[in-house]
């Protein structure tokens, strides 16, 4: 029931996001409403068909020691065209080949081997960096890129990361130099902090 | 064309073009090797980099890039069975395993020299289909290239097996993004909320970066120390592991042709690739019961496919304006941020750009081999920096990333949403990439359809060859999930005849 519910919150969002922006979309004229109404009317179709999909889908067994082999798509390594019955086949380099076993790497294979393409997460880490985040940003806006940079790879390195202040007091000037570099002599254009400008 | 080729060569070679492949290349190499950000995230976090360059010098630095990362993943693989790319995860069954018997040095020679040959067979691929795609290419209309790109959003989704509705629903929002800001042809804003930040629309960088690099990051933060826990010391056998390429010659020619093929198609993608081709070359083994174990062909096919998959991929996106995955998503997003429109013009006008594409793969593979193979030993060691040194300059990366894009602390915090966003989307499984497909593909397809309509009011509808493409799409997006409820059946049935027939038995 729990998982259900998880599944239906996305598919549950983008159904009213469409919904809003089909009735946003009702006031245009028709060649500038044509193209988003398509595309609302497909998000809202699929968003509706996938919520139907988990409301009617049986409930996932527990989960099996011994996980099958997922979709290419997926974190799994898919071992490709490998036919259920292969025939011999004759190779090329010359030889008879005989029938192979199928190689097949498992979802747990390839978790333990680090094959998963998606990445992983704990929610307390998740959750420290996303408040990192919000605070680079935070600094970016008031100090600017120069200031906040060095500030927050020095504070990120000491106090998220328990490094030595000299290797951060090292990557907070490298980082500093880096932008000032870059801000000098390849023109790029940061922003200077919303601090300054009211000093 | 042969003039375009030469023009392509020079262009490569002329400087600051030949500059910025290098630089390219070291961020490549260097992006390869870590885990984590692949060649995709890379690309988008590198793209604000371009905007005042010239087209040849942006796609030297791009595909320098580019063409390394497959080549340098690969070395974590075998050395450490640490994936660097998600490409290279194929490699780690049996170059690892090669590594742990003491044979390093000979599967890393087997694996650089494939890729080497492979990234050639799939450039020359590339300049042989032009000839080939360019009649067909003039003769498209808009309404064709508009079923085309639906086709090739449908390809896309559907591919995701299991997932498939959620991939066309993901699909279809990218497509509704596309459409926020300002409408090209009214002018009239869109989804815009009052915000004059979002008349520009939404940036595919600022999306690219928050959807991918900010979930991979605080997978980066969650991890202590570095990714391998020493460094190799002993190399040895490189000349074997390339003499072993010349003695697979065939698999490798096969392999290389998988890569092209898988390439050329939307949405499968290096990370199938790869397992296509070692499955290939674990069926026409002599004995496959060495696969797994340190069997060379092993190491030779999906190493070889990696950059193949390079030039196949290119045709689509160079010829119709499909890319066929994210990284040739995020390679368009560039041609239209360079002012180049996919299609006839790349076959016609810009063909010596194109030729130029050509020519910065092989050249930036021929320079990445030797190098890789002279430098494995200082390049391994990168992997035992600790994640908490790489942190902060990715960071400041992908912040910079986004704000250069608009210039505006606004694309930060569509940075930052889409970096929520992803990082729902991973938690909740959902597909991210055809989100930006259909971010990428939304203006082009807006653009062909308001064409097409204008030209042709609804009759476009009625051309066959749309018909035929649209036939195409539907069929594709229903077939698999009518297979996939028939086979469910059939599979529940069974049960019960065998459960009827032994009851007949007992009785």
């Amino acid at each position: 029931m729990k998982e259900r519910l998880r599944d239906l919150v996305f598919p549950g969002f983008l159904l009213a996001l469409a919904l809003i922006g089909l009735n946003m979309s009702m006031d245009w004229g028709f060649r500038t409403r044509l193209f988003p109404m398509i595309a609302t009317l497909a998000l809202a179709t699929f968003a509706a068909a996938e919520i139907v999909n988990v409301l009617v889908r049986r409930p996932r067994p527990a989960l099996d020691p011994a996980p099958e082999p997922g979709p290419p798509s997926a974190t799994t390594a898919a071992p490709g065209p490998i036919p259920e019955n292969p025939t011999p086949e004759k190779s090329p380099e010359g030889g008879e080949t005989t029938a192979p076993a199928p190689v097949v790497v498992t979802q747990a294979q390839a978790r333990a081997t680090g094959l998963g393409n998606e990445p992983s997460f704990d929610l307390k880490a998740t959750l420290i960096m996303v408040v990192w985040l919000a605070a680079y940003t935070g600094a970016l806006y008031l100090l600017g890129f120069l200031v906040a940079g060095v500030v927050l790879t020095f504070a990120y390195m000491t106090l998220g990361r328990r490094e030595g202040w000299r290797p951060a007091a090292l990557m907070a000037a490298g980082v500093g130099l880096v932008v000032w570099v870059l801000q000098t002599y390849a023109g790029l254009r940061v922003a200077d902090g919303l601090l300054w400008g009211q000093l | 064309m042969l003039q375009s080729l030469l023009d392509g060569l020079v262009a490569t070679l002329g400087w600051p073009a030949f500059g910025f492949l290098l630089v390219g290349m070291a961020v490549g190499f260097t992006v390869g090797i870590l885990p984590g950000l692949g060649g995709a995230v890379t690309l988008a976090l590198m793209l604000p980099f371009t905007f005042d360059m010239e087209p040849t010098h942006a796609f030297a630095f791009l595909l320098g890039m580019l063409s390394v990362t497959a080549t340098t993943g690969d070395m974590t693989s075998i050395l450490f069975g640490i994936p660097g790319e998600s490409t290279s995860a194929a490699l780690v069954l049996d170059g690892h395993a090669l590594s742990k018997q003491g044979q390093a040095g000979r599967a890393l020679g087997a694996a650089l020299f494939a890729s080497l040959l492979g990234a050639v067979i799939g450039a020359v691929a590339l300049v042989a289909a032009i000839p080939v795609v360019r009649p067909l290419v003039l003769s498209f209309g808009s309404p064709e290239f508009f079923a085309l790109i639906i086709l090739g959003l449908t390809f896309i989704a559907t591919l995701g097996r299991g997932k498939m509705l959620r991939s066309l629903a993901a699909a279809a929002f990218g497509l509704l993004l596309s459409t926020v800001g300002l409408d090209p042809q009214s002018g009239i804003p869109r989804f815009t909320f009052g915000s004059l930040q979002l008349w520009d629309g939404v940036g595919l960088v600022a999306v690219a970066i928050g959807l991918f690099g900010l979930p991979e990051v605080i997978d980066l933060a969650r991890r202590r120390g570095g990714i391998a826990s020493q460094a190799t010391d002993k190399v040895s056998g490189v000349k074997e592991g390339i003499l072993d390429v010349i003695r697979h010659r065939w698999l490798l020619i096969r392999a290389s042709l998988i890569g092209v093929f898988v390439g050329v198609l939307p949405g499968l993608g290096g990370s199938v690739a790869q397992w296509v081709a070692y499955g290939h070359a674990a069926q026409t083994s002599k004995d496959p019961s060495r696969f797994g174990k340190g069997a060379i062909e092993g190491v030779i096919a999906p190493a070889t496919v990696n950059n193949s998959k390079e030039g196949g991929g290119l045709v689509p996106t160079v010829a119709f304006g499909i890319p066929g995955s994210l990284t040739m998503a995020i390679l368009l997003g560039a041609f239209l941020i360079q002012g180049i429109q996919p299609g006839a013009e790349m076959l016609t006008t810009h063909l010596d750009l194109t030729m130029s594409f050509v020519w910065m793969i092989v050249i930036a593979n021929v320079i990445a081999v030797p190098v890789a193979l002279a430098a494995v030993k200082p390049i391994a060691k990168i992997t035992t920096v600790r994640s908490g040194l790489i942190l902060p300059p990715l960071l400041l990366l992908i912040f910079i990333g986004a704000y250069s894009e608009r210039t505006s602390m606004s694309s930060v915090f569509v940075m930052l949403a889409f970096g929520l966003l992803g990082l729902a989307m991973v938690k909740l499984d959902w597909p991210r990439a055809p989100l930006v497909l259909g971010l990428v593909l939304g203006g082009l397809a807006e653009n062909y359809l308001f064409l097409s309509v204008s030209r042709y009011d609804m009759s476009w509808l009625t051309h066959p060859l749309v018909l035929v493409i649209i036939a195409v799409s539907v069929l594709s997006a229903t077939v698999p999930p009518l297979r996939g409820l028939w086979h469910r059946r059939r599979s529940a049935r069974r049960p019960v005849a065998a459960a009827v027939s032994s009851g007949k038995e007992h009785v």
